[in-house]
């Protein structure tokens, strides 16, 4: 391969069918199918491009989907300082990252609270193909955390008592 | 009213990214002839190269945001096809696929003749069984340099490997396929490959 460009196709070309009469070399009869395969014209039918078209649009809009309704990432197990709500919205969330806060970021119109009716019910727009990917993952680490919290206090009520015991003892 | 002109790949690629679903249908639109073509040459004709074809795009949505625009759109396309179909040869192993004459028959759009024809059918038959005999590397190098015509910089990038080592892929698949041919004819059932 002296010249990087030349390819096998190019060589079966230059050799010609002046090599036709005579037995062909090895490497001729490997060019002779290289350039075989350089001349094949595949063509992609309309049916198949329809087809696979059609899946892949598919595909990229339910990722689509999937990227613009991401699970949140847990909240910090730290409860935030209450504060008063503000037009539905906690004020600490407003600079986090929750869905909250991302409304909040939004370009939302103004509407006057006076003509929402008190049972309005929150108006996500969600696709309709959406899969429902909730987090349930806070709720659970909470759940954790009062677990731990019982055991804590359980702990210490039993050494309290196990110190009052001794020391009635010792009293005694 | 004036047809809009086409748009530039790179603000097709723009729009993909900001969501636009159209933007990535014209791109599909657009290249989607050429890679099948590639593909085909790479893993040979069959049910295989729509699968392939739609991996190729489908990991071309995902890896759209990720694309810089240091490169134009057709390398990072080709790129993406060239793994791909490495790794689609690799899952299939190195057997020969029968391949249908019919789908070998769709390659030759030319042949002035039947003789022609059936002729060219065995050529591309017996290539496409000897490049399934190959390792993947070699048979991706080889297409890319002998049959695509690519420099071989231009291969060792869609590869990912130095130009050295596309050069020595290349001139070990031809001298295995010339082996293969040999051993072939020494048992005599070279018409067969």
């Amino acid at each position: 391969m002296s010249d990087e460009r030349t390819t096998g196709a190019d060589e079966a070309a230059r050799r010609g069918g002046a090599s036709r009469a005579e037995p062909l070399s090895r490497d001729e009869r490997l060019d002779r199918l290289v350039t075989a395969l350089a001349e094949a014209r595949p063509v992609l039918d309309d049916l198949t491009r329809a087809r696979v078209g059609a899946k892949l649009a598919a595909t990229t809009r339910k990722w689509a989907v999937g990227s613009a309704v991401r699970v949140e990432p847990d909240p910090p197990v730290v409860p935030a300082p209450a504060t008063e709500p503000v037009d539905g919205l906690v004020a600490s969330d407003a600079g986090g990252r929750s869905p909250r806060a991302a409304s909040a970021r939004a370009d939302l119109p103004d509407v006057d609270p006076q003509q929402v009716p008190a049972n309005a019910a929150p108006r996500l727009q969600v696709p309709a193909d959406a899969a429902p990917r909730l987090a349930v993952r806070p709720k659970r680490r909470a759940h954790k955390l009062r677990g731990r919290t019982w055991w804590l206090s359980f702990a210490i009520v039993l050494v309290l008592a196990g110190t009052v015991a001794a020391a009635l003892a010792l009293w005694a | 009213m004036r047809p809009s002109p086409p748009s530039s790949d790179d603000q097709l690629v723009a729009d993909v990214v900001s969501g636009d679903g159209g933007a990535f249908a014209e791109l599909y639109a657009r290249y989607a002839e050429r890679v099948f073509v590639r593909v085909t040459r790479m893993i040979g004709p069959g049910p295989d190269c729509e699968d392939v074809l739609q991996q190729v795009f489908a990991a071309l949505f995902r890896a759209l945001p990720r694309f810089r625009g240091d490169a134009q759109l057709s390398t990072f396309l080709h790129k993406i096809t060239t793994n791909i179909a490495t790794d689609h040869l690799r899952a299939r192993g190195r057997r020969s696929v029968d391949h249908d004459p019919t789908a070998l028959d769709a390659l030759i759009d030319d042949a002035p003749t039947p003789d022609d024809r059936a002729r060219r059918r065995a050529e591309l038959r017996q290539i496409f069984h000897l490049l399934d005999l190959i390792k993947p590397d070699k048979r991706i190098a080889f297409v890319l340099v002998a049959v695509e015509g690519l420099s071989l910089a231009e291969a060792a990038e869609q590869i990912g490997e130095s130009a050295e080592t596309v050069k020595q892929r290349v001139l070990r698949a031809r001298r295995d396929l010339i082996a293969l041919m040999d051993d072939a004819e020494r048992h005599g059932n070279r018409g067969a490959i």
